[in-house]
Order: structure tokens, then C-alpha cells, then sequence
């Protein structure tokens, strides 16, 4: 279902629609900031380059032929951009890189990186123990659903198999249990 | 302000699971919603923390600064559709150089119509079809009342005159 927006809005930007393209950066931008944080470990310059690996992507869209998926090929740009940054800068990759073959599957992580100040450092760890109770606290079909796909990276498909429920249950439940954290997160983040 | 409706649709998105009419009606309210937006920028927050991914998320100013710089660029357009829009040119020049010809036609044979010379056309036309009808072999005749008859039965009864026309004059 995915590819079927994401070749929709590439077909609207290569008819010359910028709007478009705004919905491919509002999609992509945490997954492409999450990935560019491995390798640049400033906030701030790790923004910068996410950010001109959009604009690489819109200078290039004209030539994408969707022979890949377009965000396995978003992926190898936010990637060589971030090389090149590095190596402009001379400094080295860190140890965790990652095949770009793994485009599609990677989702792990390591830890909740500190922000660059001690005050966005405090806010991180509030937010994260914020979301962990509230996690705990939902009802436990909540739980489970929202576990199975945040923690396993299971489908909507395989839940509903896992949790012997249908497909329209589990994207409720999903939703019931990010709303139910949201709510927690909120006045934290406003 | 958005609905609950609204916000279940920007969850399946964060899981890949709408189809394009959805994703794209909900990306244009993250657009153009700035509590949508907020939310968006909240689940992803939680999505961040439950994966232990590392990192810090960007701000909910990202996809503006990106817009920003996107707009000094060009409008860029893929040789398909510069092609496909060349296309369109010229189909669409073709269709109205050929009305602009049938117009100069239809004028042309307005101004040279005059009702009496078309009277004395007419008067001129021998549409005595018995006299030509009388002068066919029989078997021709007996041919032509067969063939008009089946074709009238097959339903193509528009086309009659003209067939009778040709064959007759053929027979002559």
C-alpha cells in the first residue's frame, strides 16, 4: 500500500507538482533523520544533511524510474550524502553501517541518543520514561498490538494471524494505544 | 482541526497501511494542519523510543526548511512528461488547425451558395429510379431485391439508398 502513495506523489513531481514532493519529505523524514543520525552524530549537522538529501532527491527525480523502491533509493542518497559530509570532513563512519541492501528491513537501533544540551538531554529522558510507563499501563490487547509492531516489526497481517483477530482490529488497536500514549506525551511536546 | 477518523488514518500511514487516496488526503492535512502535524511529529516520538532508535528527530519546522529551498529550485519535470506535454501541444495545435480549415471551408461555400442555382441543380437530376430500375437485366434486379431485402432483415437499412444508387449505375 505503500509504494502504491509513494509512486503516486513520484508520478506528481515529475509532472512538476512541488506540493508533492512535500508529502514525500513529511513521510520520510524521521526514517531518513533516524538513518543520517548513524553516521553524523551532531543533531545539527545531521539535520543539514537530511536535509540536502531531499533536495539531492528533487534534483534527481526527474530520472527516477521506480526500478527500486523509491525509499530504497531515497535511502542510498541520504547515505552517500552523509558519507560525502563525512569525508569532507575527514572523519570516519561509525562502526554501525549498514548494507544498503537492508534498506527495506533495517528498523533496529541502539539507544536514545542525548540531544546537544543538558536541557533537550533531560527532555529526552523524560519523554522516554513518559512513554515506557504509559506503555505499560495500556490495557493489555493494546499492549500486545502496538508491541508487536513497534518491538517485532510484524504487518498488520501478522498481528491479526498473531493476535487471532481481524486486520480492522489491529489497526484500531494501534491506534487506541499510540492515541492512549499520545495523550501522556503531549503536554510535553507542545 | 482534524478528526478521530483522521488521526487513525495517520497511524496505518506511520505502518505503511493505507492505500494512495487515503495517504494522500492525510499528508495534505499534515500539510496544511498544524495540530496534525504536531500529532504526527508526537507518534513518531513514540515510535522513536519504543525501537530504542538513536538519534534525535527533527523538528516540526523540517519539512518548511526543506519546502523553502525546494522552492528556489526549478520545477523539475521527467523526460516522460516533458515529452508526454509536447505531445499535448501538438495534438492540440492539429485540432485547432483543422477547425480553423473547416471554418475557412464552411465559409467559403456559404458565400458562393445562391438558392436558384441550387433550384436549377435539382431541376437538372433525373431521379426517375423506375426508368433506370427498368432498364436492369432481370437477373440484376432479381439480385439487387434479394440483397436489399437481407439487408434490410441484418439491420442495415441506413446504407439501402446508396447501395441501390451504385448498383444501378454500375448497371447502366
Amino acid at each position: 500500500m505503500g509504494e502504491e502513495l509513494d509512486e503516486e506523489l513520484v508520478r506528481r513531481v515529475q509532472r512538476g507538482d512541488k506540493k508533492a514532493f512535500d508529502a514525500l519529505v513529511i513521510k520520510y523524514q524521521h526514517k531518513i533523520a533516524q538513518l543520517i543520525n548513524r553516521y553524523v552524530k551532531d543533531h545539527h549537522e545531521a539535520m543539514d544533511v537530511a536535509q540536502e538529501t531531499f533536495i539531492k532527491a528533487y534534483r534527481a527525480l526527474p530520472g527516477f524510474r521506480g526500478e527500486s523502491a523509491f525509499y530504497t533509493w531515497l535511502y542510498r542518497i541520504a547515505i552517500n550524502t552523509a558519507k560525502n559530509h563525512l569525508s569532507m570532513r575527514s572523519r570516519r563512519p561509525s562502526d554501525d553501517e549498514i548494507d544498503i541492501e537492508d534498506a527495506e528491513q533495517f528498523e533496529g537501533g541502539t539507544r536514545l541518543r542525548s540531544y546537544e544540551t543538558p536541557e533537550s538531554h533531560l527532555l529526552t529522558d523524560e519523554i522516554a520514561a513518559v512513554i515506557q510507563d504509559a506503555l505499560q499501563n495500556l490495557p493489555e490487547e493494546l499492549r500486545s498490538a502496538i508491541t508487536l509492531r513497534e518491538f517485532d516489526g510484524l504487518s498488520y497481517d501478522e498481528i491479526a494471524q498473531v493476535m487471532g483477530c481481524p486486520v480492522g482490529t489491529v489497526r484500531s488497536r494501534i491506534f487506541r494505544a499510540r492515541e492512549a500514549i499520545d495523550k501522556r506525551l503531549e503536554p510535553l511536546l507542545r | 482541526m482534524h478528526t478521530e477518523q483522521t488521526s487513525e488514518k495517520l497511524s496505518a500511514l506511520m505502518d505503511d497501511a493505507l492505500d494512495a487516496k487515503d495517504g494522500l488526503s492525510v499528508l495534505e492535512g499534515i500539510r496544511s494542519d498544524r495540530e496534525l502535524r504536531a500529532k504526527f511529529h508526537r507518534y513518531q516520538a513514540v515510535r522513536s523510543v519504543l525501537r530504542s532508535e538513536a538519534g534525535a528527530l527533527p523538528d516540526a519546522d523540517f519539512s518548511a526548511r526543506v519546502r523553502a529551498a525546494i522552492d528556489q529550485e526549478p520545477v523539475v519535470l521527467s523526460p516522460r512528461a516533458v515529452q508526454h506535454q509536447f505531445r499535448e501541444r501538438v495534438a492540440t495545435f492539429a485540432l485547432a488547425a483543422s477547425m480553423a480549415a473547416l471554418a475557412v471551408m464552411v465559409v467559403r461555400s456559404v458565400n458562393h451558395y445562391s438558392p436558384d442555382k441550387a433550384s436549377e441543380l435539382l431541376a437538372s437530376v433525373n431521379l426517375s429510379t423506375p426508368a433506370v430500375h427498368a432498364s436492369m437485366e432481370p437477373d440484376l434486379r432479381e439480385y439487387l431485391n434479394m440483397h436489399n431485402e437481407s439487408a434490410y432483415l441484418s439491420g442495415s437499412q441506413g446504407l439501402m439508398p446508396s447501395v441501390r444508387l451504385v448498383s444501378g449505375n454500375q448497371g447502366r
